[in-house]
């Protein structure tokens, strides 16, 4: 064989694209897999509740499959996807009206899976803070800490990713950690 | 173990401002090296971005992760899925529906947005007009985005 094929994983996104649009399982279960947790992620910023997040995660994926061929690679697909994704948690909070003033205690709610043997008990009290806290900012810093922090994207790509300025992300971001150390110190005392 | 004497060589090149930018980052392994060890070599002499970085590293400790199932659920319904023909905003509207459209949405934005209103309005299958793919998404308008500019050339091709 004068060739061999690389492994999808060890692709870059603008080849699994291609090789999806072509019908490549693998190469489309790659994206998934490589993608999911930004976007699934990001949406939990929006949503703040990991069934509702984990559907939209579900709907962006499905969307965007349908519309693989209107990706012009302009931007990342990450980009890109998280596009879809933020239309998709809009069109949930508008369907679902005035939900989003439940959002303060819905972030408790984020803990509930993570709740595990009394050994790791600490730990998982440590985790239901910060994400209690992070619950706790304004949508803007909410979404620039969440992806920034945990994903680690460019300030460029989070304010695409959330409609804003590359300046304004970075001020959201640094804003949403200081707000956090704050309310963090404040529980320990 | 770093030997201290090499991170000299970097000196202290980055202020704090840019050192805290890219902290998480660094944490996550995106960092090339050299950026790393620029990072390093501050982090050494400021103990404010050191604190800031174990805050960091704190955080994102708590980083949510999507279920396990998720992607094998993703998966299977992107196999069952029916095969959709696309809408399309490729369209030619007539200046006056293209009007009611955009001052519907306007309408229909806040309240209970309907797909179906959407689609009535269009015509598949038409050339692209006024929006260009610039506030087109994955088939869905941006008419959030649109600029008031474009709004403003719909209103004047309607005429007084």
């Amino acid at each position: 064989m004068s060739h061999e094929r690389s492994r999808p994983k060890d692709l870059d996104d603008t080849e699994l694209v291609r090789r999806a649009r072509d019908g490549d399982s693998e190469a489309l279960e790659a994206l998934v897999v490589r993608h999911q947790g930004v976007v699934f992620r990001f949406l939990l910023g929006f949503l703040k509740d990991e069934d509702r997040a984990a559907d939209a995660t579900q709907d962006t994926f499905l969307k965007a499959l349908d519309r693989l061929d209107g990706f012009r690679g302009d931007s990342a697909f990450r980009t890109w996807l998280l596009a879809i994704a933020r239309n998709e948690a809009l069109g949930m909070i508008r369907s679902q009206g005035r939900r989003r003033e439940e959002a303060l205690t819905d972030a408790e709610g984020l803990s509930d899976a993570t709740l595990g043997p009394d050994e790791v008990a600490v730990q998982n009290e440590e985790v239901r803070r910060v994400r209690e806290v992070l619950g706790r900012l304004p949508e803007k810093q909410r979404l620039s800490v969440t992806l920034r922090l945990f994903d680690g994207l460019s300030f460029r790509e989070v304010a695409e990713a959330i409609g804003s300025t590359e300046g304004a992300a970075r001020v959201n971001y640094h804003y949403g950690i200081s707000r956090m150390r704050e309310w963090l110190n404040d529980e320990s005392r | 173990m770093t030997n201290h004497g090499d991170m000299d060589q970097f000196g202290d090149r980055l202020d704090c401002g840019a050192v805290r930018d890219r902290i998480p980052v660094r944490l996550l392994g995106l960092l090339t090296r050299v950026e790393s060890d620029e990072m390093v070599a501050h982090l050494a002499r400021c103990e404010a971005c050191r604190e800031e970085e174990e805050f960091v590293r704190r955080l994102q400790c708590a980083a949510c992760e999507p279920p396990m199932h998720l992607a094998p659920r993703i998966l299977a319904a992107a196999r069952t899925r029916p095969v959709r023909r696309r809408r399309g905003w490729l369209l030619a509207l007539p200046a006056a529906a293209a009007v009611v459209l955009a001052l519907g949405i306007g309408v229909f934005w806040n309240g209970e947005a309907s797909q179906e209103f959407w689609t009535l309005a269009l015509e598949p299958e038409a050339t692209m007009r006024w929006y260009g793919n610039d506030w087109v998404v994955a088939d869905e308008p941006q008419f959030h985005a649109l600029p008031d500019e474009i709004l403003r050339q719909i209103l004047v091709e309607l005429g007084p």
